[in-house]
């Protein structure tokens, strides 16, 4: 009795956990396998098609395309903006977790993250364009890497706060007993015992960074546009390239894949990085 | 020399008062124990002497010094933790020298002192290891390493021994008290294990409620409690407690019907303190009661519910006078006795002379104490 009713709880997960996956898998098969086709077998929806290298050809070596800079953007402004924010957000989960504070310094700061964190990004994006173009930043690295770090920086901190309130009172006790400043317990205490989640959130926000269009669409120039932007602009008037466009997307995903793949293991790792026993 | 003086300390989380006025001297060299039941504040005070937790009052003093706003790195005081605290990411030598180098010791310096505490503990070989791979009993030893090394004049243990398994914390046990006496620092220990607190301590200090029930060596207070708390927490099995009026008889005193062997002295200072004639509570150790061939006017009937065999001695667990009593019988003066013993059986009991105590019923004070 109780193996049947097991199995059918089993089969109703799996599908789900099979269906979910189809969800999110089935689209980006669809894109990876148009980025191998020729434009007329993707217009007229041919799932079997002859191979081609043809559309990353164009994406990275024609005239016309300047993806390979685009790509480099899209590099400068997530990892710029991952540093500031990490480092921003590391110090103030310690300070805010383990300092001594009022409590309502605390709890305005981690409200105010918070309520930043729930209002939609296109909310910030006029006013932010407004802000810049009258201080002629519109267009610059700045814009964007700055814009960046202030609607991650939430996140960043809600992460951060969780690996950091994780580590042990005792050993914060410990260190202060063994003579160390606030300065020194970050560095010599916190930073290695946060070392994990540290990278695991590092790698979320390089993740969000590098993939955010809104504020990039609205605050780059075509000096500064960054590779999800320039996927967008291969959707032109007169002719919608899908072939590019299906390339650009495979190879705007490869960096968000590998740092999924290292940042998950170490989200794990950096649990139980903490253990006092 | 490190004395640690503590006035009128007071400690409270709002409107929660966890530490109530409290003074207290340590005196230098001294081994002394705070002991309570959970919630009792010891461990709070503990901290609050490290500088690990505010004050809401009062002053702390090390050898006539106020350190009451200084810093704990700055108190010379070194702490063992209950958790033991290590830095996981940083090998056994690096955790015991991580004090002295934030002072900037001289690199001679504390490679010295790390060998003379290597092989004080027996850590010799497992500088490089890291606290993961170590027993729980080689990382309570690093955890000490890491006070040795400051050569502070005062150590504070908070429940050093509560992680590590009975036989070994019977072993560890020794070999802190040695160690203790070795350095010739004052040693604070806060412990909820009376057998440690009695073992290892000069002088106890016995905590309830953030209050001080009384200090003294563990002689004294095992064999004159101050009062009706003290005698329950101290001692195992528990003193047994009967509650009924009080009254004498010439030299004869009694309680319920059973008769208390009482000195001169005893039955005068009963009598000053005015409570013949009134119900008190009387409290008697599971060994000290003389069990008697047969009944005689004023002896306890006790009738047998358990009977728990620990090697040298025997627990009589059972009923007597609506109350449940404990005998505690030595196995080489009562063997046959003991053997003989079933559920059901009936023994008289009859307090000896003096090895008992009255407490006041509302005050809970020993009056019997001298």
């Amino acid at each position: 009795m109780s193996v049947r009713r097991l199995s059918a709880g089993r089969l109703f997960s799996n599908t789900l956990v099979w269906g979910y996956a189809f969800l999110i898998l089935g689209p980006m098969v669809w894109v990876l396998s148009n980025a191998f086709k020729f434009q007329i077998d993707i217009l007229t929806g041919k799932i079997f098609a002859p191979f081609t290298w043809r559309n990353f050809e164009q994406l990275l070596f024609s005239r016309q395309s300047n993806f390979l800079a685009n790509l480099l953007n899209s590099a400068i402004v997530a990892t710029a903006s991952t540093l500031i924010v990490i480092v921003i957000a590391t110090m103030a989960a310690f300070t805010l977790a383990r300092l001594k504070m009022p409590d309502w310094i605390r709890w305005s700061v981690l409200g105010w993250a918070l309520l930043f964190h729930m209002l939609p990004t296109l909310t910030f994006v006029g006013s932010w364009y407004q802000m810049f173009a009258a201080v002629g930043l519109h267009g610059t690295y700045f814009a964007l890497i700055a814009t960046h770090v202030v609607f991650n920086l939430p996140m960043a901190l809600f992460l951060m706060m969780t690996f950091v309130t994780a580590l042990p009172e005792d050993l914060i006790q410990a260190a202060r007993m063994d003579g160390c400043s606030n300065g020194a317990m970050f560095w010599r205490i916190v930073m290695p015992l946060v070392r994990g989640g540290l990278i695991a959130t590092s790698a979320l926000m390089f993740i969000f960074s590098w993939s955010d269009f809104a504020i990039a669409l609205t605050l780059s120039s075509t000096d500064t546009m960054t590779a999800p932007v320039a996927i967008a602009t291969y959707a032109q008037e007169y002719e919608i390239r899908y072939g590019e466009m299906a390339a650009g997307a495979a190879m705007s995903m490869i960096p968000a894949l590998t740092l999924i793949l290292v940042g998950q293991s170490f989200v794990v790792r950096g649990l139980l990085a903490g253990a006092v026993k | 020399m490190a004395e640690v003086q503590l006035n009128s300390i007071s400690k409270s989380y709002g409107a929660t008062t966890v530490i109530d006025d409290l003074d207290l001297t340590i005196e230098s060299k001294e081994f002394v124990a705070l002991v309570g039941p959970s919630g009792s504040g010891k461990s709070t005070l503990l901290r609050i002497i490290a500088g690990l937790e505010d004050i809401s009052g009062g002053t702390i003093q090390l050898d006539g010094r106020d350190v009451t706003h200084i810093d704990p790195s700055d108190r010379d005081m070194a702490m063992v933790f209950q958790s033991y605290a290590l830095y996981p990411h940083m090998s056994v030598a690096e955790n015991m020298t991580f004090a002295l180098r934030m002072r900037k010791a001289p690199e001679a310096e504390v490679q010295k002192r790390l060998d003379q505490a290597l092989d004080i503990l027996g850590l010799r070989g497992f500088e490089d290891r890291k606290p993961g791979q170590l027993s729980g009993g080689q990382r309570q030893r690093v955890a000490m390493g890491r006070a040795i090394v400051r050569q502070p004049s005062v150590f504070l243990f908070d429940e050093p021994l509560s992680n590590l398994d009975a036989k070994l914390r019977a072993r560890t046990r020794l070999e802190l008290r040695e160690l203790h006496d070795r350095l010739g620092a004052t040693s604070i220990f806060v412990t909820h294990d009376q057998i440690e607190a009695m073992t290892m301590a000069d002088r106890i200090v016995l905590l309830d409620g953030g209050k001080i029930q009384q200090v003294g060596t563990p002689k004294d207070i095992y064999r004159s409690p101050a009062n009706r708390f003290v005698a329950g927490f101290i001692g195992s099995p528990e003193i047994n407690i009967l509650t009924g009026p009080l009254t004498r008889d010439g030299d004869e005193l009694k309680l319920n019907q059973i008769n208390l062997p009482a000195s001169k002295a005893r039955l005068k200072q009963l009598e000053a303190a005015g409570s013949i004639g009134k119900d008190v509570e009387l409290g008697i150790r599971p060994e000290h009661f003389e069990v008697l061939k047969s009944a005689n006017d004023g002896s306890l009937a006790l009738t047998v519910d358990a009977i728990e065999f620990t090697g040298q001695d025997v627990f009589v667990v059972g009923q007597a006078e609506g109350a449940n009593i404990t005998l505690r019988m030595d196995l080489r003066r009562d063997g046959k006795l003991a053997e003989s013993l079933a559920r059901g059986t009936v023994l008289h009991l009859a307090p000896t002379k003096d090895n008992w105590h009255i407490f006041d019923i509302d005050s809970g004070l020993c009056l019997t104490r001298g």
